[in-house]
């Protein structure tokens, strides 16, 4: 019976690393550091400027995707080709483009030429994977920024985050700092995108922010006035509003998944809708 | 105003306790008092601490509570945790079982704070020890921190409910003078993290010639990232003490 037991963990074990398209290497040590990547993204925002989008209304809406995993494309074409075709400002794929090999980079890369909108993406976790931020930086380049979109009398801030090692790391934390103290008082609202869940509601087998960091998070937004927090990662679309602060958790735009689908996001003055919407 | 009730509430309890017990010749009673330092990516450029932790047990029943005071950030907040304990001791089929019931209550900042509950079972055979357990965690936002920030709604979170787990093993046997361990554990008694989150801890303790005070060394490595298998540096914590046996 022992022996049985044993031979079926080994075959369980042996089956999943066999058919997981995964990189086991960063169990031991990551190549691709955070504060590393930090400063890579500091540079490319050196040279190039803050993209700023305007709106010829109060009110306006974006979309925004996660978890494409890039391989397989039929949703991402789905999704870019109707944001081509429709009154959405702006994209935002916020982590998990792709499964992490630099061909689905280029696969990626080429898709994106369907759209002539303006397209906002982060890393995440699977963006790391075989070494993959290579390719990241090289196809897109920063993955810490901020963009601005102007209506007739306001203008919003969307600040994207780096999080697919789970935490922000200490220089970013310090930038995302830095920039609210300074910047936020000149928008109405302020919307922080990133790819790990920062909350837990639910329970997830992936990984979230170690509690310290969560907690100087939701700290900071409250103090700064977050209006919303847009991530994904867990595969499970979940909306938390804790104080002020709205933690939406996208649905996953991976092909085959039964709940693959896209958030809409509807800013005006005073608030702001979120639209769950299946492809 | 309902926490600092139960709060109240959870001291008359301990309190009572420690009266009662404290007239057995039988009871014995421990004190560990440590002072420490927590470094991480948010707690810059570190966190400084004292705390002590007198632990009393009586026949089959135990209880403990662990104070962490704040020594270097004291006007954003004077105790980093209070961890509360009543446990029991028994056995099943012969093996040495202790269920413990906690409550442990953490004041975030001037704008929130956390409070964990729930249950642990711990066993321990010659050179390894178990623990297995399941917490509640409720963020909640401090009454000054609603007024300032004009929050009227949504005060609280509650969290999934969260496995917790440690397995130690010591490398020498228990009755030696002195020891070293290795212990991988997602709490301890001034932090729970998730359960997706595991610390890995390495500490050593020796026991003076008549076994009444033990100095220790307890370090903890917290990483960031495991189940996005990309494993990140995240922080350390250092706890340096003794344990003095009443």
């Amino acid at each position: 019976m022992g022996n049985l037991i044993k031979y079926l963990i080994f075959t369980l074990l042996s089956a999943s690393l066999i058919s997981c398209d995964l990189d086991l290497t960063g169990f031991i040590r990551s190549t691709d550091r955070i504060e590393d990547r930090f400063q890579q993204s500091m540079a490319y925002n050196q040279n190039n400027p803050i993209n700023h989008i305007i709106s010829t209304e109060e009110n306006y809406s974006v979309l925004c995707a996660s978890d494409l995993h890039i391989g397989k494309t039929e949703n991402a074409e789905y999704l870019f080709n109707l944001y081509e075709n429709s009154q959405d400002l702006a994209l935002i794929l916020n982590g998990d483009l792709v499964t992490g090999r630099k061909e689905n980079y280029e696969v990626f890369y080429n898709l994106t030429k369907l759209v002539s909108k303006p397209l906002f993406t982060t890393a995440g976790n699977h963006e790391l994977y075989f070494d993959g931020w290579k390719y990241y930086y090289e196809f897109f380049g920063s993955s810490t920024y901020y963009f601005v979109i102007e209506t007739p009398t306001e203008q919003d801030l969307f600040i994207c985050l780096d999080s697919g090692s789970a935490s922000l790391g200490k220089s970013q934390i310090k930038w995302l700092e830095d920039l609210l103290k300074n910047e936020r008082s000149k928008y109405r609202h302020c919307t922080v995108i990133g790819h790990t869940n920062m909350l837990r509601v639910k329970k997830t087998t992936t990984a979230n922010s170690p509690s310290q960091e969560l907690e100087y998070l939701m700290c900071l937004f409250t103090e700064y006035k977050i209006d919303l927090v847009l991530n994904g990662h867990s595969h499970s679309r979940n909306l938390t509003k804790f104080g002020n602060t709205n933690y939406v958790i996208t649905d996953p735009l991976i092909v085959g998944h039964k709940n693959a689908g896209y958030s809409k996001i509807i800013y005006k003055t005073g608030e702001i809708d979120i639209e769950f919407i299946k492809c | 105003m309902l926490q600092k009730l139960i709060m109240r509430k959870l001291y008359i309890i301990l309190i009572l306790f420690f009266c009662f017990n404290f007239s057995d010749t039988y009871a014995q009673f421990k004190l560990d008092l440590y002072s420490g330092m927590s470094l991480n990516q948010v707690e810059q450029p570190a966190l400084y601490r004292l705390g002590h932790s007198p632990y009393f047990e009586n026949k089959n029943i135990f209880a403990f509570y662990n104070l962490d005071l704040n020594l270097n950030k004291r006007n954003e907040k004077a105790i980093n945790s209070l961890w509360l304990n009543f446990g029991y001791n028994f056995n099943i089929k012969e093996k040495p079982l202790k269920l413990s019931l906690f409550y442990m209550y953490k004041p975030v900042s001037h704008i929130l704070n956390s409070q964990n509950m729930g249950l642990i079972l711990n066993y321990s055979i010659s050179k390894w020890e178990f623990s297995l357990g399941n917490n509640t965690n409720i963020y909640s936002y401090l009454k000054k921190a609603q007024n300032t920030f004009e929050i009227t709604e949504n005060t609280r979170l509650i969290n999934a409910l969260n496995m917790m787990y440690s397995i130690k093993y010591l490398f020498l046997n228990k009755d030696k003078t002195w020891n070293i361990y290795l212990n991988l554990s997602n709490f301890n008694n001034i932090l729970i993290d998730k359960e997706i989150n595991p610390m890995l801890n390495f500490g050593s303790f020796y026991k003076f010639q008549d076994k009444k005070i033990k100095i220790f060394m307890d370090l903890w490595y917290q990483q960031a990232g495991l189940c996005n298998i990309r494993v990140n540096y995240y922080g350390f914590l250092l706890n340096l003490g003794l344990t003095w046996e009443i």
